[in-house]
């Protein structure tokens, strides 16, 4: 590329003067048309982790956990009719092959087409409520990360935020993943499945990005919050740790990068004020759609200058099943819990979107844990004329 | 001239530095140099092999803290205590995707064996193919592939479509070695190869031309051109042993009939299949059958009889126990795996030949796929080499370069067999860094 | 020590030389004769002209080469010898190195290699000029007809008759052994690619009729040493012509092959070797850093930081014609969204997902901290140490690759706990001024830190801060007599004061053509040089045509005859 072709240098434009790191530059955000131009001050972060905020205990599950997914498989047999023989001999079958994938054994013909629909075997995965319900165990603890969604604080079914001790918790995803060993999480740092999940997406996936605005971002005050995707995936650094000051180009598609909230600071805790509708879309592993409503955040810029923290709101069920039923019997197997009896937890503990008819609702309060590092945005919009956001 | 910082050149730190060698005057590299070509025994070939345990190592338990020489290893390879000092332990580098999917357990063995980034087209031949290329045309076998699990799978391939099958059973193995075909080496008939006494005539073009250079130079240049010739002169001395029958392979037997093992992926049949494959690979390779070997140990499939939960499966399932800080089952395959590749070297350096062992004349690359099994990630990604491939390659040292590619190791040892390549690997993952810490 | 006894070879030797190889002489028309007349000579470097010697091929001359002649889709493969700096030069240290026989092993092999890829069915059409008449039988005609072709250019002059004899026949040999003509030609080829003559450049000596007593490299020599230093690369075939009929024995015929190399864009690769061994390049292949400290430094960063500046170099001297000095104040440069992330700048990486990182044009704002190569991350983080910064080294690499002055070396048991100790003293000026204490240290750091500290704005790896430990950094000082408050401001101290580097550059530039340190007598000619510099605006390109078309360039001492070596014959150093 020549230098004539780049006659305007993108970002040695004088109102996008780059201060040191310690100083935050104030530029305007592009893309935020409805706010003033000038006299912003714009922090840009990439995410670098996510998964479901979990906070699990020991002994929590007094009723034990849910059984690993091939004692789960011989019980499902054994409902079935198959004597214990012929189970045995099933489950002796079940072997991993060749390749890190599986063979269709026999076991996996039966599992897959464990659904019926007037009698005849229809795909568990397609069809999750032609299933019979297993009854998984669901979390009954205490306590679990998140809003109170419906502002109508505590109720029965309600929890309180290990970290705040706020009552009245709406975290509804948390009794369903709570008692299945793959999706437990003690700390907050991502369970084993949601591990394997964000593993394989964190660096092929178009990575989230998070912009925050206002008068000054080191004090408390209103802000704006924006939610958006990246063209790019995150990138990170030889040790793992995610690298910070990359440029990342804002998906034009209007669809993923409308998240934008009135928010504000205070003592350090970034919420949203109003919480509004969220859409956005992800690796297929994780949730080809994801989308909240009463969509809420609360997080905090660490002294090392990356965001930390919660966002939740109320998500349609039917994309949480879909994060893993999309892959069918493999999906079950690698993961190791029952994907058709998880569909009807998450039926029976979702507290949003009721069905005029029937009465069942269709959301689930869901809360999910997030990280994410200081990084320049750069709006794409219709023009050639690209801008950028400074931190 | 350059400034010889002695820190620099002892620095373990992995940074394919030019530092080690490259003053060709200095008599303390011609004397390295003469040493490597001694222990290369002159008459004994080298030998490669590639060893593949999937799954990786236990995070935080294998890598030494001592970066360099004498190093000490970590809880999980203690076992290979014994080959310390002919071992190389490589930490901190991973494997990149760019963008591309996330296969586990297919991207990245796929780099650590091809150096290509998984996006569904053809890939190249794998780094033991193109060894073999090298060293294992004159032999019977160009190479062997080896499972340990009873599969025909291979990790091994000459192209994207053409995968080199193993042979999983150990009497097929030994029928296809030891059956009536095989020829004892040391009975056989000699031909020269026609390539090698041809390129001999050749280079004489190059030789003659001493007397007559060396007369027209002053005393400084005549002092590096007689230095060229006497490196020119080994090429010459190399090409000769190679167009003389060889030397008698002093220890080349044939092992006793070998008995239908029981093939799978219960970890006692595996142990057992495991040490018989690397007794005949050792046989084989002592009778000049083969120079180069592949083993795939399987290690996704790994169970213990009774017990439907695979290796792979534990790494997904097992929670993390409370008081030992990792994951117990895991823990426990993985212990069988490393005593398994202990007792595989141990077969190899019982073959005596002179002054030295089976395994010092070989170089054994072990690789696996994820760094952290457990969520199958591909950073800091354990790799090992194991015997001096006859003095080709330094040993004795743990190198740790954080973030580079796996790669480095693959293009070094393809390097130190002659393979001629100046980068390797795809996208990220494509280096030109030769480890130079280790090139002899 | 046997005492030496020099005569003058003139008296010797009558006209008509061709002398292949180092430092003189002797292949005379009639063979043998001379050779046996004379069988060693030797330069006084404390003549007027200094010793011309072999220089062994670069890596990257290597492949250029093979490039010229066959094509870039020859593959290279292998490993070469690494280079050693001699006088603060690689170029320097090419007229000293050998070949170690594990170097010629990986010679052969690449040779091995292009030569196999040249007679494949893939490339054989187009660079092997006739067909044998059986492609499983020697064919001398055939043989004969590629190979005195390919050895003009491998040679980098006509093969002599016996030449091409011996390497014709060694084809005939090897194709009849391997019963394969395309075979025995490849192994014909490889012996060639293997031959000192190629692996080293030759110079050939003859009397210089426009200065008797002297003598001047014949032509071919001339050509090859202007085309490695315009072009890193071996003569082309115009060049060639021009040293069989003589031209460049003639200033017109010089200059004007000079200015056709000049306009060509291979230039930017001369500059790009030139600058690679003028600033040290070679050592980022061992850079690396405390990972724990500087997460982001990984070699990927450390190869695309050398590019960096060398892309900045070559665009701004060569592209835009601008002059030297502004080398230190540039802003516009060119950076990969991984370096961009180490700069903490935004960049649009503006290629589809999946592809490689993308080169992408980009200019410091004017009131940046970064301006000028100084603040590149390839002069930063190449002088400092793997977990912190080094005043004391970048202000040594500043006096020695900028400006051409020696720092003295610090003795043997200096005590660095105070150039250590963050706790009592929080920045590195602290800390060195601790240290400078020591009279015995004083003197060396008066001399580096000053220009030094400028630069610790920038920590180990290169990125920006303003304070260290918590404490406030002061990059104030003074060079010359002239305050600065700052690394950029000190780059503006070089640019506003140009005498020293852009001298520097001239003494660079010219060993670096010479493959030597200028002797005495040529200070004249260096002085020549950098009046003329001075006059034509620093411009880079016109220093390289001085330099090209000096006599003194192609000038070399009287060969003297050690006459120790007179009875002696071939003499091993081991």
């Amino acid at each position: 590329m020549s230098w004539v072709q780049e006659s305007a240098f993108l970002f040695s434009a004088p109102s996008l003067q780059r201060l040191p790191l310690a100083t935050l530059a104030s530029v305007a955000l592009a893309g935020l048309s409805a706010q003033p131009a000038l006299a912003l001050e714009t922090r840009s972060y990439v995410m670098s982790s996510f998964w479901h905020a979990g906070y699990n205990q020991d002994g929590d599950c007094p009723d034990g956990l849910n059984l690993p997914i091939k004692e789960q498989y011989e019980k499902i047999l054994a409902d079935f009719g198959y004597g214990k023989e012929e189970i045995a001999e099933l489950i002796a079958g079940f072997v991993e092959g060749e390749e890190g994938g599986w063979d269709q054994d026999k076991v996996g013909q039966l599992m897959t087409m464990r659904g019926r629909v007037n009698g005849r075997p229809v795909s568990a995965y397609s069809h999750p409520a032609a299933v019979k319900d297993s009854e998984l165990i669901s979390y009954n603890g205490k306590f679990a990360y998140g809003f109170d969604l419906d502002g109508k604080g505590q109720n029965d079914k309600s929890f309180v935020d290990p970290e705040t001790q706020q009552v009245g918790i709406d975290h509804q995803l948390a009794r369903v993943w709570g008692c299945t060993e793959g999706m437990r999480d003690k700390v907050n740092q991502g369970s084993a499945t949601w591990l394997f999940f964000w593993t394989a997406a964190k660096e092929v996936a178009p990575a989230w990005t998070i912009t925050i605005s206002g008068e000054d971002l080191s004090n408390d005050g209103p802000i704006t919050i924006k939610f958006g995707r990246a063209l790019e995936p995150t990138r990170y650094n030889g040790d793992g740790s995610p690298r910070s000051s990359m440029t990342f180009r804002a998906d034009p598609d209007p669809r993923v990068n409308n998240n934008i909230y009135p928010g504000q600071i205070r003592e350090g805790v970034i919420s949203i004020t109003k919480p509004g509708p969220y859409y956005n879309v992800q690796e297929p592993l994780l949730a080809p759609r994801f989308s909240f409503k009463n969509f809420n955040t609360r997080l905090k810029i660490m002294p090392d200058g990356t965001l930390e923290g919660i966002i939740g709101g109320y998500q349609p069920i039917e994309e949480i099943y879909w994060t893993c039923s999309s892959n069918n019997y493999n999906c079950e197997i690698f993961f190791f819990y029952d994907i058709p009896g998880h569909y009807h937890l998450l039926k029976k503990h979702a507290d949003a979107d009721p069905d005029p008819v029937t009465g069942q609702n269709w959301s689930i309060s869901a809360v999910y844990s997030l990280k994410a590092v200081p990084a320049f945005v750069v709006e794409m919009p219709k023009t050639d004329n690209q801008r950028v956001s400074a931190r | 001239m350059a400034k010889f910082d002695r820190r620099t050149v002892l620095r373990g730190v992995m940074s394919g530095g030019a530092v080690t060698v490259g003053l060709p005057l200095l008599n303390c590299f011609l004397d390295n140099n003469g040493t490597a070509l001694a222990a290369t025994g002159e008459s004994l070939p080298v030998c490669f092999g590639h060893y593949y345990q999937a799954l990786g190592l236990n995070p935080g338990m294998w890598i030494p803290s001592k970066i360099g020489a004498g190093y000490e290893n970590n809880i999980q390879l203690k076992v290979l205590d014994p080959f310390k000092e002919r071992m190389n332990v490589f930490s901190g580098m991973r494997y990149f995707l760019d963008g591309r999917p996330h296969e586990t357990h297919t991207s990245t063995v796929q780099i650590c064996t091809t150096g290509a980034v998984f996006d569904g087209g053809p890939i190249g031949p794998s780094l033991d193919s193109k060894i073999a290329d090298v060293i294992g045309k004159r032999s019977r076998f160009r190479s062997l592939e080896v499972t340990f699990h009873g599969s025909r799978g291979s990790r091994s391939r000459r192209s994207g479509s053409s995968v080199n099958p193993s042979e999983g059973s150990p009497a097929a193995l030994y029928k296809r070695i030891f059956g009536p075909e095989f020829i004892d080496p040391n009975a056989a008939d000699f031909t020269p190869d026609p390539f090698v006494l041809a390129q001999r005539s050749v280079l004489s073009a190059v030789t003659e031309q001493r007397q007559n250079l060396m007369r027209q130079v002053d005393a400084t240049d005549r002092a590096r051109l007689d230095e060229y010739f006497t490196s020119v002169r080994e090429i010459e001395q190399q090409l000769e042993l190679e167009s003389q029958k060889p030397d008698p392979l002093p220890a080349c037997s044939v092992p006793g009939a070998m008995e239908e093992a029981t093939p799978g992926s219960v970890v006692e049949d595996i142990v057992v299949n495991g040490r018989l494959m690397a007794r005949l690979l050792a046989h084989a390779m002592a009778c000049g059958q083969t120079r180069v070997f592949n083993v795939d140990t399987g290690s996704g499939s790994w169970r213990h009889a009774g017990s439907a939960v695979a290796w792979h499966t534990a790494t997904h399932e097992e929670s993390i126990d409370k008081t030992l800080g990792y994951q117990k089952e895991v823990f426990a395959f993985l212990t069988v795996a490393n005593q398994l590749f202990a007792d595989f070297l141990h077969i190899l350096d019982s073959v005596r030949e002179g002054p030295g062992t089976l395994l010092d004349r070989s170089l054994v690359l072990w690789q696996t796929d994820h760094g952290d099994a457990r969520i199958h990630s591909n950073e800091d990604i354990p790799v090992m080499t194991a015997g001096r491939a006859g003095g080709l390659i330094k040993t004795g040292m743990h190198l740790r370069a954080p973030g580079d590619p796996c790669c480095r190791v693959g293009l070094t040892v393809m390097q130190a067999f002659g393979v001629p390549l100046s980068t390797w690997g795809d996208r990220s993952n494509q280096t030109s860094k030769t480890i130079t810490e280790i090139v002899a | 020590m046997k005492k030496k006894r020099s005569i003058q070879l003139m008296s010797k030797l009558a006209g008509g030389l061709i002398a292949i190889g180092a430092g003189a002489l002797l292949v005379s028309s009639d063979g043998g004769a001379a050779a046996s007349a004379l069988e060693a000579v030797q330069y006084e470097t404390a003549q007027q002209s200094g010793r011309a010697s072999l220089r062994r091929l670069t890596p990257d001359q290597y492949r250029n080469v093979i490039d010229d002649i066959f094509g870039s889709s020859i593959e290279l493969g292998g490993r070469f010898e690494p280079d050693q700096r001699v006088d603060n030069l690689n170029e320097i240290g090419a007229s000293s190195v050998s070949v170690s026989s594990a170097g010629m092993a990986q010679y052969y092999s690449i040779a091995r290699s292009v030569a196999t890829h040249v007679v494949s069915e893939e490339h054989r059409n187009a660079l092997i000029p006739c067909q044998p008449k059986s492609a499983m039988d020697a064919d001398d005609a055939c043989a004969s007809q590629f190979l005195s072709k390919a050895g003009g250019m491998i040679f980098r002059r006509p093969l002599t008759a016996a030449e091409q004899r011996r390497y014709v026949e060694a084809a005939r040999t090897a194709s009849k052994t391997t019963k394969d003509f395309y075979t025995g030609l490849s192994l014909s080829l490889t012996a060639m690619l293997s031959s000192p003559q190629f692996l080293f450049r030759q110079v050939v000596l003859e009397p210089d009729p426009a200065s008797p007593g002297n003598y001047r490299l014949d032509g071919y020599s001339k050509a090859s040493r202007v085309s490695f230093l315009l072009w890193n690369s071996m003569p082309d075939p115009m060049l060639l012509a021009a040293a069989e009929r003589g031209d460049l024995h003639t200033q017109k015929g010089l200059a004007r092959e000079a200015s056709r190399m000049l306009a060509s864009p291979r230039l930017e690769d001369g500059v790009r070797a030139f600058f690679a061994d003028m600033f040290q390049f070679d050592a980022m292949s061992s850079l690396s850093k405390d990972g724990k400290l500087y997460p982001k430094f990984n070699s990927m960063v450390v190869a695309d930081a050398q590019e960096q500046t060398l892309k900045t170099l070559i665009d701004l001297l060569v592209r835009q014609r601008e002059d030297y000095p502004k080398v230190f104040v540039v802003r516009k440069t060119y950076l990969t969204p991984a370096l961009a992330s180490v700069y903490d700048l935004p960049l649009i990486n503006n290629v589809p997902n999946g592809s490689p990182d993308a080169w992408q044009p980009y200019e410091f704002p004017a009131n940046d901290p970064r301006g000028g190569i100084l603040t590149h991350l390839s002069f930063l983080a190449l002088h400092s140490h793997p977990g912190r910064s080094s005043p004391t080294l970048r202000g040594k690499a500043l006096r020695e690759i900028m400006l051409c002055q020696k720092v003295p070396a610090p003795p043997g048991d200096v005590d660095f706990t105070l150039v250590n100790d963050d706790t009592a003293y929080k920045t590195a000026r602290e800390r060195l001024a601790a240290h400078s204490r020591e009279p015995m240290c004083a003197g060396c750091h008066k001399i580096t830190d000053p220009m030094g500290l400028a630069l610790e704005n920038f920590d180990g790896a290169g990125a920006y801060r303003t304070e260290e430990n918590g404490k406030r950094i002061d990059t104030t000082g003074e060079f010359e007599g002239t305050r600065f408050n700052n690394g950029r401001e000190l780059g503006q101290v070089f640019y506003d004061k140009p005498e020293r580097a852009t001298s520097c550059l001239v003494d660079r530039l010219t060993a670096y053509a010479l493959g030597r340190t200028p002797v005495r007598g040529e200070a004249t000619w260096l002085g020549q040089l950098k009046e003329g510099f001075a006059s034509n605006g620093y411009k880079l390109p016109d220093l390289m045509r001085d330099i090209a078309t000096s006599p003194e360039l192609y000038r070399v001492s009287a060969p003297v005859v050690e006459a120790s070596d007179l009875s002696a014959g071939s003499r091993t150093t081991r």
